[in-house]
């Protein structure tokens, strides 16, 4: 299993970008009180300027919010449902659809449900309505209490659904929505230095700065975020690029991928190709480092990595 | 005996025409109430009157071995053995104890199978049978611990057979507390007590269940039990050990006395004795009474038990551990000395030997939850790494090597090497310092049990102590704790551990002080109105505030004080006057004499003096202070002062005012009046003084100067404030003075390390400083704390190591960056430059 998802993850490397828009639906919900609807709204703020920061189109992020204060549309269970029926219809078969969930939850029946005016939102109601992507890219981001029960039906191939919490027990306000948001404004979540956060870099970021905060209080942790892309829903606690979940989101970005390969000189081109099949090989080793000798498996990276570092050097005096 | 246990006796009693119902009561009333001799008169005036009488002659052997006349004792119970008594077992259990006070194991062993084999064989047991039974089955648990819970079921069953009978009852609780199930034990004696209040043996139960949860009601608990039967041998044995463990000689050596008075043959009342002949170091007594006890009972483990026990309470870990070893040779069959052998063993670093014999310990004696907990602590030791380097063997637990290993081994090498230049002393290597991320594993390693409330201990050349994560941030410096204990491995080993408590830790808290600026804590207002008060206690009293505090604030109380009387003795006769003291005490076998010997003055004036120094030194506050020990803290009053009636001489007056002011957002009238406040106690820099809130103020008058300097002198007399340190070193680095700030982040270090902001912050300081190897400290202390941001952390290690001259880590580092982030801009090119040196590779560890 674990060798047919490292073959998968190489091909998926292979692939050239492709420059697909990323929509995103932010959604604030009910907070019961001012502070938490001022935070949940605060968040799905700073998420947006994010995502602009980053390359996203504004015409392209969408906010509701639960908070009769907050300016645009009011979030409701319908409004909710509509905006990604919408999306998908919009969706194009390059684009991916991001839904980042801010808010309280509850544990309902065997599910849970995302607190919002009126009927609440059901995993399964969210579930059905995704259905409309089909085989598209999404990313479902619930930072909500009690949202660990949305893994499982949430879960799809092609899919990164994320959720603050491992379980419907784990019912108190979360930490985790303030650290997710933060990793797309922090330089520290950016693991691998490309200077862009992917999905389980954010994911990482969040879960260990959570973590950190509960230790440095002397508090027992009590949310403990999943993350599943493998479509089996079951949601991981430490995904990783060769974990079983984790490949897909290392490679999902908020930021959308550069498009064009017009005009680019063929040196360049080649000198690009060049520093994919580096990549590549790197990639490759790293995955044998636990079956190497260790002397081996560095001198190996090592003749890799000056290789790589000499090619970004004639890259970056080409001014790409 | 219960009355009504009388009654029933006296109904079969009665059919042969023997003793009376008032007889039996009037002797067992005299029994009751320790007027054995007459109860034994009257006892044996029956027997001799009568043919044969079963109840009396039971009573007179059970009174004759109260009284350790164990040839009469023995007489009784054979004539009820020969008599074919019903309470034949009763006797049989009687004889047995006649052979285990004489050391004759076996043959008491033989007489508890005996009894056991009645409970197949007999048709019928009545309750005293059942007793009987219970309690030769608790004899024999030494070689099946099982038989323990038999016991247990039995005494329940005597109990529950004859409900009046409440010595099967005290016989429970005694079991129960001595296999260490102190609540359910307590919950027996307080039954056995609801239905006779003033049962002396019950009363003593009770004052033992005290003692085993450290209660201070045991005393009074004992005396009880004394007032109503002053010649109860157990219960003067045991206030003779609680008097012992309040270091009061004399009353323990007194109530041993009285014990050996009723009954010459005590051991127990003779290891007392010994116990306080050991600790004053009178060998020949010691050996005198050591004698005396093994010619009574040569398999009395219980004698070097009790020595090897209190011996450790008062630090003397080795003899201890060889009174321990002397027990398990005269009775193998010791289990709780071989436990007391383990422990030891574990307390001056004998590691292997040590678990070996708690484990032999343990599987004699299940149940000693102390051994239980130092056994599941030593199996942890496998996720603790031992480092050895220069003067110490320092053990961490694997998650803090990498952050705290480098900043222990740091400041324990600095300590030796001062404490070895001040004392002309340097004890053996390696010195062993465990550092515990729990405060309840730290508490067993020092106590067995959890919830001591210490940080530290030094045990001789072993320390443990709490790893900073054991407390809340702030609650203690680790590193003036390491000091302190380290101070004391110098002071016990210099003394063969006989220095007296008060003086070893005030003289490790002087250490503190010298150490660094701020450490070895700070007086403050509580103590100097406890002087107001009269509470402190004159320099010769100083060790009763250690062992036996008056008021909840004494202990700490008297650890400053009597760190200021170094400070007096240095005054007066320089440092060499210490370590005089120190070899005195070695030496010595009267600590009291030591120091009026060294200053040249008697107890007296030695006290005036000292508070004549006291006076002077704190002259300023104390007059500020007069009037206020009644008077309630800053913020525990509605109405303050206002600044019509604040007295301008007077602290608390001037403080709370200045805090009143400040809070409504007057700064320049609180300046003026905070200021007062400083003038009148400049020597107390705590969270609520003057310092830190006129820091506030300046900064909030954005007068960083005026903070900065506020702060400097706060933390030079109180390290210990972190963010003090912080906010210090922000305002230093502010004015690019690095080194500066770098100092107060270090101060910082010894307070919180698991902050990666503050290894950054320094980190940062120490490059514009050019400290790469202090650079390449710091960042392996951010790694040790697993950022994020791996590749960046690896990546300025691999820096700072470059830049000190260490190209193979730094290679090593930069391979460890770009595994992670292969583009990684900055890693690719300090590669690329390391790669062009050539340095080889070393493999990652």
């Amino acid at each position: 299993m674990r060798r047919a998802l490292s073959i998968c993850l190489l091909l998926l490397l292979s692939l050239p970008a492709t420059a697909g828009r990323h929509q995103l639906l932010i959604v604030s919900g009910l907070g019961g009180t001012t502070a938490y609807d001022e935070q949940f709204t605060g968040l799905a703020t700073r998420l947006a300027q994010a995502a602009r920061d980053a390359g996203v189109a504004s015409e392209q992020i969408v906010t509701l919010s639960a908070s009769a204060n907050a300016a645009g549309a009011r979030a409701d269970r319908d409004t909710v449902l509509a905006a990604i029926s919408r999306a998908a219809e919009n969706l194009g078969e390059d684009d991916r659809f991001f839904l980042v969930m801010f808010g309280h939850g509850n544990p309902r029946g065997d599910g849970a449900v995302f607190n919002l005016p009126g009927p609440d939102l059901t995993a399964t109601e969210l579930a059905a309505a995704l259905e409309a992507f089909g085989e598209r890219l999404v990313i479902v981001v619930n930072t909500a209490s009690s949202s660990g029960p949305f893994v499982a039906p949430l879960a799809a191939p092609n899919r990164v659904v994320i959720t603050a919490t491992a379980n419907g027990r784990e019912y108190h306000a979360t930490l985790f929505g303030e650290y997710f948001v933060a990793a797309f404004e922090s330089p520290g979540a950016d693991r691998d230095k490309d200077e862009r956060i992917s999905m389980l870099e954010a994911f990482e970021f969040a879960s260990r700065e959570v973590r950190r905060s509960y230790e440095s209080e002397k508090r027992l942790l009590i949310e403990h975020a999943l993350l599943d892309d493998n479509g089996d829903g079951e949601g991981s606690q430490q995904p990783g690029e060769f974990a079983a979940d984790g490949a897909l989101a290392h490679r999902v970005y908020l930021r959308p991928a550069l498009s064009a390969t017009a005009g680019v000189p063929p040196e360049i081109l080649a000198m690009q190709r060049r520093k994919q099949e580096l990549e590549l090989s790197i990639a490759e080793l790293k995955q044998q480092r636990d079956s190497l000798p260790r002397r081996q498996y560095y001198d190996r990276l090592e003749v890799l990595l000056v290789d790589l570092a000499l090619l970004n050097r004639e890259l970056r005096a080409t001014g790409d | 005996m219960h009355k009504l246990a009388i009654t029933l006796v006296l109904m079969v009693s009665q059919l042969a025409g023997a003793a009376t119902v008032e007889q039996l009561e009037h002797i067992e009333s005299l029994h009751r109430s320790g007027d054995y001799q007459a109860a034994i008169e009257q006892a044996e005036a029956g027997i001799a009157a009568d043919t044969f009488d079963g109840h009396l002659l039971l009573l007179a052997a059970e009174l004759r071995l109260a009284t350790g006349d164990l040839q009469a004792a023995a007489g009784h119970f054979s004539q009820l053995v020969d008599n074919e008594d019903p309470d034949k077992l009763m006797a049989w259990l009687g004889l047995a104890e006649i052979h285990r006070q004489r050391g004759e194991l076996e043959q008491a062993r033989a007489l508890w199978r005996q009894i056991r084999d009645a409970y197949q064989t007999r048709p019928s047991l009545s309750a005293r049978d059942l007793h009987a039974i219970a309690a030769a089955t608790r004899q024999l648990g030494d070689s099946d611990p099982q038989l323990y819970k038999q016991a247990v079921r039995l005494f329940d069953d005597a109990m529950r057979r004859d409900p009046s009978s409440l010595d099967s009852g005290i016989a429970l609780g005694e079991l129960l507390l001595e296999k260490y199930n102190n609540e359910e034990a307590l919950q027996v004696f307080q039954e056995v007590l609801s239905r006779d209040e003033s049962h002396p043996r019950a009363l003593l139960g009770l004052a033992r269940s005290q003692h085993f949860d450290y209660s201070s009601e045991a005393m009074d608990s004992a005396l009880q039990a004394l007032a109503v039967n002053p010649n109860l041998v157990e219960g003067r044995v045991f206030l003779a050990r609680l008097y012992i463990e309040l270091e009061a000689y004399d009353d323990a050596r007194r109530e041993a006395a009285l014990a050996l008075e009723v009954n010459p043959r005590s051991v127990e009342a003779l290891a007392m004795l010994a116990v306080i002949e050991h600790l004053e170091r009178e060998r020949e007594a010691f050996v005198e009474l050591e004698q005396r006890a093994l010619e009574l009972n040569p398999r009395f483990a219980g004698f070097y038990e009790l020595l090897a026990e209190l011996a450790a309470r008062n630090r003397l870990y080795q003899d201890a551990e060889n009174f321990a070893a002397r027990a398990v040779e005269i009775e193998p069959r010791a289990w709780r000395a071989w436990g007391l052998l383990g422990m030891n063993q574990l307390r001056r670093g004998a590691m292997v030997e040590g678990k070996e014999n708690l484990e032999r310990s343990f599987a004699g004696d299940p149940y000693n939850v102390w051994i239980k907990n130092t056994l599941q602590l030593a199996d942890s030791f496998e996720n603790y790494a031992e480092t050895d380097r220069g003067k110490f063997r320092v053990v961490l637990h694997d998650n803090e090597q990498a952050l705290l290993g480098e900043y222990v081994h740091e400041i324990a090498e600095q300590a030796y090497e001062a404490f070895a230049e001040r004392y002309d002393y340097r004890p053996q290597a390696p010195i062993r310092v465990e550092f515990y991320p729990n405060h309840a594993d730290f508490s067993v390693r020092t106590v067995g049990l959890a919830g001591v409330g210490l940080l530290g201990v030094a045990f001789g050349p072993v320390v443990a102590m709490d790893s900073p994560a054991a407390r809340e941030r702030g609650a203690f410096n680790w590193g003036s704790t390491l000091w302190h204990e380290l101070a004391h491995v110098f002071h016990l080993t210099m003394t063969d551990n006989r220095v007296p408590r008060w003086f070893s830790e005030g003289l490790a808290v002087y250490e503190e002080r010298q150490g660094r600026p701020g450490w070895g804590g700070d007086v403050d207002p509580g103590f100097l109105r406890a002087y107001i008060a009269g509470q402190l206690l004159p320099l010769s009293q100083l060790n009763s505030g250690f062992v036996r505090p008056s008021y909840p604030e004494q202990v700490v109380h008297s650890y400053f004080q009597a760190s200021l009387v170094f400070d007096f003795i240095e005054s007066r006769r320089g440092f060499d006057a210490i370590r005089e003291a120190l070899n005195a005490y070695r030496d010595s076998s009267d600590p009291d004499a030591v120091l009026p010997a060294v200053l040249e003055l008697d107890a007296a004036a030695l006290d005036a003096a000292f508070d004549e120094y006291f006076r002077k030194r704190y002259a300023v506050p104390l007059a500020a202070l007069q009037g206020t020990v009644d008077e309630l803290d800053p913020g525990e009053t509605e109405s303050g002062p206002s600044i019509d009636n604040a007295q301008p001489d007077r602290y608390f007056d001037q403080l709370r005012l200045g805090i009143s002011l400040y809070d409504k957002g007057d700064l320049e009238l609180a300046e003026l009046f905070l200021t007062r406040a400083q003038q009148l106690f400049p020597q107390y820099a705590g969270g609520d003084s003057s310092y830190w809130l006129l820091a506030s103020l300046y900064q909030q008058q954005n007068r960083p100067d005026a903070a900065e300097e506020q702060l400097a002198r706060m933390t030079a007399i109180n390290a210990e404030h972190y963010a003090a340190q912080r906010q210090l070193a922000s305002l230093r680095a502010a004015r690019g003075d690095d080194a500066g700030a770098a100092e107060a982040l270090q101060s910082a270090i010894y307070i919180y390390p698991y902050d990666p902001d503050l290894h950054h912050a320094l980190a940062g300081h120490l490059e514009k400083l050019e400290r790469w190897q202090a650079v390449a400290r710091e960042r392996r202390a951010i790694l040790a704390l697993d950022p994020i941001d791996r590749a960046e952390a690896h990546y300025q290690l691999a820096r700072a190591y470059q830049r000190a001259g260490n190209r193979s880590s730094a290679r090593e580092q930069i391979l460890y960056a770009l595994e992670i982030a292969p583009n990684y801009f900055q890693a690719q090119e300090l590669l690329l430059a390391l790669h062009q040196v050539g340095a080889t590779v070393q493999p990652p560890p």
